[in-house]
């Protein structure tokens, strides 16, 4: 994407202001990876850096109040991009999301600093906000994006078509009104967050608001009944850091006990071919090259003798350990341990030891 | 009860062709169909209709051709169906596109609809932004992303919904809630039915009413403010597909070793034997090792 002139000072976006702030709504729920935050963080200043001096990169934070002030320092976790400042919105609503929370709650900070542009990641939750705020305060709005950039008058926006069979360049013009975009997650591929927050650089200015929305309950009758975790045979393969995998060895009784073992050690179920072939797991735990490709840092393979259709599927897996009575079998070659005996029984005596450790403690 | 559904048709994406050099998209060769999350939509409104009793009326914003997804709509089970055309919504985006339905909707003598169901997303643009914007514009609540639906018994004879939402890797949301309300239905979230062959020829035959949105009181578009122009499509670069090229180095024998492990790369595997509580200490003692527990 090209920019043509680095000069903002006749941009529709600076409305004639010196200085014009661009926007990261970070977002919190249990389950989503930080770095969903972090890739915007960094696209974000990319599109900053454009306009060096001009346009600020903020980050908007909305949160509950913090019942102790030792709580205070928990500023988000800002890696490798720390933003200029960071807007604090407290209001004792936003502890978990709600649709008209947030919306309230961004509406009434857009109309305190009005921002050149706001971008989110396009997560299930930012997909219900994004776009309900655009349509109330009129913004232009620009869905799942994969890349952008702000032109003079413009909001460049690079896009994928029909399931990612084409891309997409548009134009959106912008106006008076800050423009919206939410950012398609894992464009961008941060590498998954270690380690201590960023040292040396410098922390962003905070500043807190906490504004008495005037947002009335529309719906008194919904009731938040709970988030849950998935469980072993639910969570998505590819995004999986740990997987107990299971082949013919394992037999269909034994998945429940690899499932269990999985659930111990909070990792993914998966399986071979001949597993979801013969029913004993759902068809989509299928590892392999008419299944899934998989990268764990974690892969455990129990029953499974290690057919190049099955291991072609773990190529990126980290770790892997085998568990399998035939010395012969190809999955020994690939594995940093190999135990020798039948998957189901050591997986019986490990989650034995394993429980009475977590008792232990 | 009154259900209303708003369905798009889209092209199959695997009927999508790109001219590479081009970039051209041949639509030609589109074969149009009905969005399968809009599919998903219809089929839980009509066990909704059907569990709870009331009238479905299905609305589309299309050209000629979305006829067809109303006839699929009828064919279904849907009592009362219109599509929404004027020749200059070609150039609309979702945020226009869901201001005519909202005043559709509005144009309607008696109230609106207790239950509006939208997919989430079209299988080709995929912006998702219908839905919570056609709520916003009629000032319904909503629920986007819903992967489960049941309508639970209540005392007071009202409807009560128990719905699941799809979050982030697995996670789900558990929302219990009454009408009015506006669903965005995931295309997981049930198998619409085939309908019947009668069902499908008196579809066939079907007049479907057509509306003017522009005619509409409560609409008026900003026709200055098209909300995106397109600049350029094109293909995207293809994923580039690994392949285990064995070793020159090694003999015959290994080389077949290892094409036939797929390319994984061999390791220096620790093998044990032993009984298989040992075994299992060793397990244990692995993971712990490398951080895993």
């Amino acid at each position: 994407m090209s920019l043509i002139n680095n000069a903002a000072d006749d941009a529709v976006f600076m409305r004639g202001e010196s200085v014009a702030e661009l926007w990261v709504v970070l977002q919190e729920q249990e389950g989503l990876p930080p770095e969903y935050n972090q890739e915007v963080l960094a696209e974000a200043k990319e599109v900053a850096a454009q306009y060096p001096g001009q346009l600020q990169l903020c980050a908007v934070q909305l949160r509950a109040p913090l019942s102790s002030p030792v709580e205070k320092s928990t500023v988000p976790f800002f890696k490798a991009v720390v933003p200029e400042r960071l807007y604090v919105l407290e209001h004792p609503a936003l502890g978990r999301y709600t649709t008209e929370g947030y919306v309230a709650a961004l509406s009434w900070l857009i109309r305190e600093r009005t921002p050149a542009l706001i971008v989110t990641s396009a997560t299930v939750n930012g997909q219900d906000w994004a776009p309900r705020l655009a349509a109330q305060l009129g913004l232009p709005f620009v869905a799942r994006c994969l890349r952008f950039a702000l032109e003079q008058e413009a909001l460049l926006a690079l896009r994928a078509l029909y399931g990612g069979r084409a891309y997409v360049q548009t134009r959106t013009r912008l106006g008076r009104q800050p423009a919206l975009v939410t950012f398609a997650p894992g464009t961008r591929g941060t590498p998954p967050m270690t380690g201590s927050p960023a040292v040396g650089l410098p922390m962003p200015e905070v500043i807190t608001y906490q504004p008495s929305l005037a947002f009335e309950e529309r719906n008194p009758s919904l009731q938040h009944l709970g988030i849950e975790a998935p469980s072993a045979e639910e969570v998505e393969l590819e995004a999986a850091e740990k997987i107990v995998a299971g082949g013919r060895g394992v037999g269909r009784e034994g998945f429940a006990e690899l499932a269990a073992f999985a659930r111990l050690l909070g990792a993914a179920v998966g399986a071979s071919r001949v597993a979801t072939d013969r029913g004993w797991v759902e068809p989509e735990r299928q590892i392999g090259a008419t299944g899934k490709s998989v990268s764990p840092r974690l892969y455990i393979a129990c029953g499974i003798s290690g057919a190049a259709q099955h291991t072609s599927g773990i190529r990126e897996a980290q770790t892997v350990v085998a568990i399998n009575p035939d010395r012969n079998a190809p999955i020994f070659a690939l594995a940093d341990l190999g135990l020798l005996g039948d998957a189901r029984e050591i997986l019986r005596h490990a989650m034995q030891l394993l429980q009475e450790e977590s008792v232990g403690v | 009860m009154r259900i209303a559904v708003c369905l798009k048709q889209a092209p199959d994406c695997s009927s999508v062709y790109v001219d590479p050099v081009s970039g051209e998209v041949d639509r030609e060769r589109f074969v149009q169909t009905l969005n399968a999350a809009d599919a998903c939509a219809l089929e839980a409104a009509l066990r909704l209709k059907e569990q709870r009793g009331g009238s479905l009326f299905a609305l589309t914003l299309g050209p000629d051709e979305s006829d067809e997804v109303l006839r699929v709509a009828l064919a279904m089970g849907a009592d009362t169906v219109e599509r929404l055309w004027h020749p200059s919504a070609v150039d609309w985006g979702p945020l226009t596109i869901a201001a005519a339905l909202a005043a559709r909707l509005h144009a309607d003598s008696s109230s609106l609809p207790d239950l509006i169901f939208c997919g989430e997303q079209s299988s080709d643009w995929a912006s998702g932004t219908v839905g919570p914007a056609l709520a916003a514009y009629l000032g319904l609540p909503q629920i986007t992303g819903v992967i489960g639906l049941e309508a639970l018994p209540d005392p007071s004879g009202q409807l009560l919904l128990r719905v699941t939402r799809r979050l982030e890797r697995g996670y789900r949301e558990r929302l219990l809630t009454r009408p009015p309300l506006l669903l965005t239905v995931h295309e997981t979230l049930n198998e619409p039915r085939y309908p019947s062959l009668p069902a499908h020829l008196a579809a066939l035959q079907a007049t479907i009413a057509v509306c003017d949105p522009l005619s509409l009181p409560q609409f008026a578009p900003d026709v200055e403010a098209e909300e995106a122009t397109i600049i350029e499509v094109r293909i995207p670069r293809p994923r580039p597909h690994r392949l285990a090229i064995p070793d020159s180095q090694l003999s015959p024998f290994e080389r077949i070793g290892e094409i036939v492990s797929g390319g994984t790369s061999r390791r220096q595997t620790r093998l044990l034997e032993g009984p298989p509580e040992e075994l299992a200490h060793e397990l244990v003692r692995f993971l712990k090792e490398r951080g895993f527990v």
